[in-house]
């Protein structure tokens, strides 16, 4: 059911939401007693995992896509039971999957962001509300908003949140703990020095690497003008410098809409002095001895109007600075989503750059000639870009609930990105756990004719590398190798970690960022992480599989009732 | 060496002979135009004149701010033989911040063949806006230089309690093209 965010009285559900809640829970009621467990405890397990990607290929399953585990099974119909066997609704990693969460997020709830920076508090509560509630307290004798359970609501958004959820909670095997504005740096919500200690003190239980830091960065902080300098931008520079190697920073996050002197004007364009600026430096600090290649990371989407610059949120700009750039590499945070309808690529005539959302990131590449069109090998039929990179943070949240636009969202983005140049993000901790994001990738399954019009034989299961070849089937893959392809496996086996989707998991990413999966996944196999969440999980890998601390809970108010008691009691500001 | 230069300079003028420049003004061809229901737009083809506006009354969400801002645009056609590339002429533009001057050039046969923008704000600005082409056009193939102004779709302003703008109350903006030349 929808909820609020405690800052407008929550949306009626839809005719669909309804019916899914409806199936879920007579689903629900039905298996719990089979299994001869309470309702409260069955909704913890995989199985119940099960039953909601059920009930939401029962309402939204249509004419593009459907969800379903088994790629070559017909849709779950209605008078089939639910798949509760499946492994997909577990935690363990399924064969050739490494997961590579590129945007996590926590924040230091001891910071002096909070005397400095209140507005960004006011904003983080109402929006991370749906997630993790408002503080505990008492109302008529039952606990309410109990949300991660802190006191300190902020807490809740964490260090010790973001590592029982991404870690312990989901099936993530690396997450990269991006960054959010503003410098300087002591007044941002994720300062480096907690942000290195966090990375530090996860790797240091791990003794493995799964988690890498970001930085912000901004080229307009003391803005005074067009074709001027900003004041503190030479220092802001300097501090860029100093930190890229001392803290292994792995990218530089930037948000074009964050403004200055207040954050809601004079953002800045990539292609405007500002922008080229920033970016010039950050290929200058990366050609220092020992230093990492490149890597700029941009918030594109998203307006988060009335408290940033959300003009400047366009992805218009990112197509001329990749072109301009083609040895740095590109994160397209969002990929320019902005909560729109998600259907096919309108085309060139009708898709304005300036626009947030998906088909405007689309448009930027291709008035620049640099989309995944572009760069087709010989021989094959897909491409990737050079340098651009399509992150789904929030975008992949705010689609899976709809078969068909999450397979619109990722067949655009595979024909004109590349199906090597997608990466999944969750915006977690801000949604709680990862873990339904997971879950619904690993069933999302293309129909024929989505197969048909994307040019996506097997779907997600084809060859990220050619996906005219099922990934699924050995016979892709025989001993005279591919034709047109380097380094095409000659074992006749399948070969699950070259699927898109196993790509889009983790692979991609972890290629952009010089991970090798394979020997991650052996190390985390057997690291203090992998430990404690096996001794933490009961039933493991069986539809029984339980997270006994697992709140699954969707905090923010969700009726016009429960609204106007949340403003009445819990709104502090 | 008078001899020398002047052979250089008959050289350069049959080396510009081969590919003279083509200036070509108003009347334009209508090229695309669109927004949504907050928007509107108007491209006149023979005077050359874009103007798009929009009024930001779109309610807004803590996250989200969607819709189709306001899009409006001309373009002109030529052979693109021979062609390296387009410079495109404008005068008397205003437009606020958020509103870009946007150039899209595209061959017949090869897609996407040149981009230029020129970001706010201005006020009676004129200028030109110089592009080389990504690579050369393909022979026999027509050459579309598409140029306007486009914004993106904003919300109504101060949407949250903290009480800060964020996308501007409108988007506005006004610009007259008046010459496309390739070289």
């Amino acid at each position: 059911m929808p909820a609020s965010n405690g800052e407008f009285i929550p949306k009626e559900p839809s005719q669909n939401q309804l019916r899914i809640m409806a199936l879920q829970n007579s689903k629900i009621e039905e298996l719990r007693r089979k299994f001869g467990m309470s309702r409260r405890d069955f909704v913890r397990t995989a199985a119940a995992f099960s039953v909601g990607v059920w009930a939401v290929n029962e309402v939204t399953g249509g004419r593009w896509g459907h969800y379903g585990f088994n790629p070559t099974a017909a849709p779950i119909g209605p008078s089939d039971a639910c798949d509760l066997e499946n492994p997909g609704s577990q935690l363990a990693n399924l064969p050739g999957e490494f997961i590579l969460d590129t945007q996590g997020h926590c924040l230091d709830s001891a910071g002096k962001w909070r005397i400095a920076q209140p507005d960004f508090e006011y904003f983080l509560s109402i929006w991370t509300t749906p997630a993790w509630g408002g503080p505990p307290g008492i109302t008529d004798g039952k606990p309410h908003w109990m949300g991660g359970g802190e006191v300190d609501k902020m807490e809740n958004l964490g260090r010790t949140m973001f590592f029982r959820e991404s870690f312990l909670n989901s099936s993530a095997d690396v997450v990269l703990l991006t960054a959010l504005p503003n410098l300087p740096d002591e007044t941002n919500i994720t300062p480096m020095k907690f942000a290195t200690e966090t990375r530090d003190m996860i790797n240091g239980i791990t003794h493995s690497e799964r988690c890498l830091i970001h930085a912000f960065t901004q080229p307009n902080r003391g803005y005074m003008g067009a074709g001027q300098v900003p004041t503190h931008q030479v220092e802001d520079y300097e501090w860029m410098t100093k930190t890229n190697q001392a803290a292994d920073v792995r990218g530089w996050k930037m948000y074009c809409g964050w403004g200055d002197p207040i954050p809601t004007v004079n953002g800045w364009w990539f292609d405007d002095e500002l922008g080229m600026s920033l970016v010039n430096h950050v290929r200058k600090i990366s050609q220092m001895p020992g230093a990492r290649p490149p890597v700029v990371c941009t918030h594109k989407g998203l307006a988060f109007n009335g408290t940033f610059d959300s003009a400047h949120f366009s992805p218009r700009d990112m197509g001329p600075i990749g072109r301009q750039f083609p040895d740095i590499t590109f994160y397209c945070y969002h990929s320019g989503y902005d909560g729109e309808y998600m259907a096919a690529y309108p085309g060139d005539d009708v898709a304005n750059s300036s626009n947030r959302g998906v088909d405007a990131f689309i448009k930027s590449l291709r008035e620049n000639a640099w989309d995944a069109t572009r760069f087709v090998p010989p021989g094959l039929q897909h491409g990737n870009t050079v340098n651009m990179y399509a992150e789904l943070g929030t975008t992949w949240w705010g689609n899976m609930g709809d078969a068909n636009q999450a397979t619109h969202l990722l067949g655009k983005l595979i024909t004109y990105v590349g199906p090597r140049r997608i990466v999944l993000g969750t915006d977690c901790i801000w949604y709680g756990s990862p873990q339904p994001q997971f879950v619904m990738l690993r069933a999302l399954q293309f129909s024929e004719e989505a197969k048909e019009f994307y040019n996506l034989p097997y779907g997600l299961d084809g060859d990220r590398w050619d996906p005219n070849k099922n990934a699924l089937s050995g016979a892709s893959y025989p001993s005279t190798g591919h034709p047109n392809v380097d380094g095409w496996p000659r074992d006749g086996r399948a070969h699950p970690e070259r699927t898109i989707r196993n790509g889009i998991f983790g692979r991609n990413a972890a290629e952009a960022y010089g991970i090798d999966p394979d020997a991650t996944r052996g190390a985390i196999s057997c690291d203090q992480v992998q430990k404690m969440r096996d001794a933490y999980v009961l039933n493991p890998m069986t539809p029984r599989e339980q997270m006994p601390l697992r709140s699954n809970l969707i905090a923010g108010p969700r009726t016009r009732r429960e609204f106007f008691n949340f403003v009445k009691t819990d709104y502090p500001w | 060496m008078r001899r020398v230069l002047t052979a250089l300079a008959a050289l350069g003028a049959v080396v510009v002979m081969a590919v003279p420049a083509q200036a070509g003004g108003p009347p334009f061809q209508a090229g695309p135009k669109h927004g949504d229901e907050y928007t509107s737009t108007s491209a006149d083809p023979n005077s050359g004149t874009v103007q798009i506006f929009a009024l930001n009354a779109r309610q807004p969400s803590a996250v989200h701010c969607a819709g189709d801002g306001p899009y409006a645009t001309l373009q002109s056609t030529q052979p693109a033989d021979g062609v390296r590339s387009v410079s495109v002429a404008y005068k008397d533009g205003s437009w606020i911040d958020t509103v870009v001057l946007n150039i899209d050039i595209f061959g017949s046969k090869s897609g996407a063949l040149g981009h230029g923008a020129v970001t706010g704000g201005k006020m009676g600005s004129s200028g030109t806006v110089n592009m080389t082409l990504f690579s050369p056009p393909q022979p026999g193939e027509t050459l579309t230089t598409r140029f306007g102004l486009q914004a993106h779709p904003g919300c109504v302003p101060g949407a949250q309690p903290v009480g800060l703008n964020g996308s501007r109350p409108f988007e506005a903006g006004r610009v007259t093209f008046v010459s496309v030349t390739t070289g």
